[in-house]
């Protein structure tokens, strides 16, 4: 999948006439691409606009301005009928699997929706296909007759995953998958996707603010700030070695399972907050909250830059990249 | 002597699906100053077990065994009006969503005066002056105009920091925290987190943190109280907790925890949490637990001294103990 210069704004309307008197710059300009059997991580606070991103590359919401190209194919300049003919091959997991499951559909019933309506298989084979999906997430066959309001969390987030499964796709999107689920069960979760990824040659687009967490699962990580890339590289490059003064602070901000914190250092703390995105500041968007701020922050914005070696590009946005103090 | 100490305290909910019993006799204490996690998962019951202890358990709850001092007195004797002196006098209260302890029709300066003026008696003037200190010391800036400006005007960071100086503004020996940065983006939770350590470095308070993340109190409390299904499964200094853990439940726990720049697969804990009104035989965690035998399954073990100042509710703990030493 090819993004390019992708933007999402929604109007914000006033007064009686509901006249248009700005827009949120929810997602304004970001590009990226995701390889053939990669994880993607793309991390971000609230108001980062990475669920944002997210449903506007599947066209849940279609973005404003920019391309999404799956598989050399441009999704907007597909009809109807072809762009849900692309759906079966491009799935989304959300965060709450019962917000997104029917409370009045069976278990069963929400997993062969999918093959209902892109008429996948014989009807008569689908309920075989049902109980093999319920199988694989790890889920007995025999639940299929239950309601999701029967389920814990964890055993509705596979509902959910059996569900994203069902059109055999390729290309996965999974919003935060698993930060509302239980800290034993959350790994679980992704031990699955894992397993899943590995056994059905999936791509994932891995939407989530927990840093520690995507590093665990992502060969890629993109990190959004206020509508914008921030940074983008390999996992282990992004996490170890951030560029980025917004990705440094990121890092510093996890916390790390020591009891030893009072003899480290501690990690200086990002001050203040994200702004709206309805009023982003000039120059770069992080300026006002980042320690190495200066003039030309406030007033150009950074261009995007590849600082890493051959075949292991890290992307990064920041005027001061060269002269920033070194990562530790 | 503790300030504060909770002893074989008993929180159940009467409901029309039967008995939940919530908090199965849980014990722990905290001095004069110091800081204590209580960690668990959701239905743990750790929020229940705070409540109690402020006796705001919600209706059908009950409190039906145990004892909760605070000095020298026994907070489950006193009459209404004495508790709700404590509540807000000695006791300083802050949980997960600031919108819901915040009065969304009153200034702040008001509901931040209200407690000081009733509980210290002070007059109007020497009541906003403190609440200007107050403010100040959780570094909301501008704090003379903020009392005049109401919840909504704040960012969630400023409301939740505005919920921690209505909890400090009697200038309370205990602060209890109820997950208070669970719904806050990383950066601010690590803003928050580092502002209590501070405050309870300069006004000397103990505090009660209660969480479901482990690592997020690693480096800031000095003892932890693992709860699993209503009890409290290990309880012991944090240092030795994350090195010697004596329970299944929070080695798993802490195996499951990803670590930054880790990658692969993580360890997870099969199964989920019983249901809460269910009656186990024995050890609540036996049907998740890879080292449980016949004894877990039949006698409930109770806490046994595995170490100085740590405990552990498991019937295995010499043979966990055998297992960590051979795994190091």
């Amino acid at each position: 999948m090819e993004v390019r210069g992708l933007e999402k704004r929604f109007p914000i309307r006033r007064g009686f006439l509901r006249r248009t008197v700005g827009a949120v710059r929810a997602v304004d300009g970001v590009s990226f691409d995701v390889r053939e059997g990669e994880t993607l991580g793309l991390v971000g606070e609230s108001g980062s606009g990475k669920s944002t991103t997210a449903r506007a590359v599947l066209r849940l919401d279609p973005p404003t301005a920019g391309r999404v190209l799956f598989r050399g194919r441009d999704l907007a300049a597909l009809g109807p009928h072809e762009l849900r003919a692309a759906r079966r091959h491009m799935q989304m997991i959300f965060q709450d699997p019962y917000a997104s499951l029917n409370p009045r559909m069976t278990v069963g019933g929400a997993v062969r929706e999918p093959l209902d309506v892109h008429g996948i298989g014989a009807p008569a084979a689908r309920d075989e296909r049902v109980a093999s999906l319920l199988r694989q997430v790890g889920l007995p066959a025999d639940v299929a007759d239950r309601y999701p309001h029967e389920f814990s969390g964890g055993q509705r987030q596979r509902v959910g995953i059996a569900r994203a499964l069902a059109t055999s796709p390729g290309f996965i999107v999974a919003d935060e998958p698993i930060s509302a689920l239980d800290v034993s069960i959350q790994a679980q979760i992704v031990n699955l996707l894992l397993d899943l990824k590995e056994s059905l040659g999936l791509t994932y687009l891995l939407i989530a603010h927990d840093l520690s967490m995507v590093g665990h699962v992502s060969d890629r990580v993109a990190v959004m700030y206020l509508g914008r890339l921030a940074e983008l590289g390999d996992a282990e490059s992004v996490l170890r070695t951030p560029h980025h003064p917004y990705t440094r602070a990121l890092v510093a901000a996890v916390p790390v399972p020591e009891p030893v914190a009072s003899a480290r250092p501690r990690p200086a703390l990002l001050r203040g907050e994200v702004p709206s995105p309805a009023a982003p500041p000039a120059g770069c968007r992080f300026h006002p909250r980042c320690p190495h701020a200066t003039a030309l922050c406030r007033e150009r914005e950074p261009e995007w830059r590849d600082l890493g070696g051959p075949g292991a590009a890290h992307w990064v946005a920041c005027h001061h990249v060269d002269s920033l103090p070194q990562p530790s | 002597m503790s300030l504060l100490e909770v002893d074989k305290l008993v929180t159940s909910f009467h409901t029309g699906q039967g008995v939940v019993r919530a908090v199965r006799g849980i014990s722990w204490e905290l001095d004069e100053g110091g800081a204590l996690a209580i960690v668990g998962e959701s239905g743990s019951g750790k929020t229940v077990g705070a409540l109690s202890v402020v006796r705001l358990v919600p209706e059908p709850g009950r409190i039906e065994g145990g004892r909760v001092r605070l000095g020298e007195r026994d907070l489950l004797s006193l009459g209404e009006a004495e508790m709700r002196a404590v509540r807000g006098g000695e006791i300083g209260m802050i949980f997960q969503d600031p919108m819901t302890s915040l009065n969304p029709v009153l200034t702040i300066g008001r509901q931040l005066t209200e407690a000081t003026r009733l509980h210290l008696g002070l007059s109007r003037a020497a009541a906003a002056e403190l609440a200007v200190e107050t403010l100040e010391l959780v570094r909301i800036p501008r704090a003379r105009e903020r009392l005049t400006e109401h919840p909504h005007q704040l960012s969630g960071g400023q409301r939740q920091r505005v919920m921690i100086a209505m909890a400090l503004a009697c200038r309370p020996s205990v602060l209890i925290a109820d997950e208070p940065t669970t719904a806050l983006d990383v950066t601010i939770q690590a803003q928050i987190v580092e502002l209590v350590r501070d405050l309870r470095a300069r006004l000397g308070m103990a505090v009660l943190w209660i969480t479901h993340d482990l690592a997020l109190v690693a480096g800031f409390v000095d003892a932890v109280a693992v709860m699993y299904a209503g009890r409290i499964v290990e309880r012991a200094p944090v240092a030795a907790l994350f090195r010697s853990p004596r329970h299944p439940y929070t080695m798993g726990l802490l195996r499951s925890l990803p670590r930054l720049g880790d990658r692969g697969r993580l360890s997870s804990i099969p199964g989920a949490p019983p249901d809460p009104r269910e009656e186990a035989a024995g050890c609540s965690f036996a049907p998740r637990c890879p080292f449980a035998v016949e004894r877990c399954r039949t006698e409930v073990p109770p806490e046994m001294e595995v170490g100085e100042g740590h405990g552990s509710a498991c019937w295995r703990w010499e043979a966990l103990a055998a297992e960590t030493v051979a795994r190091a």
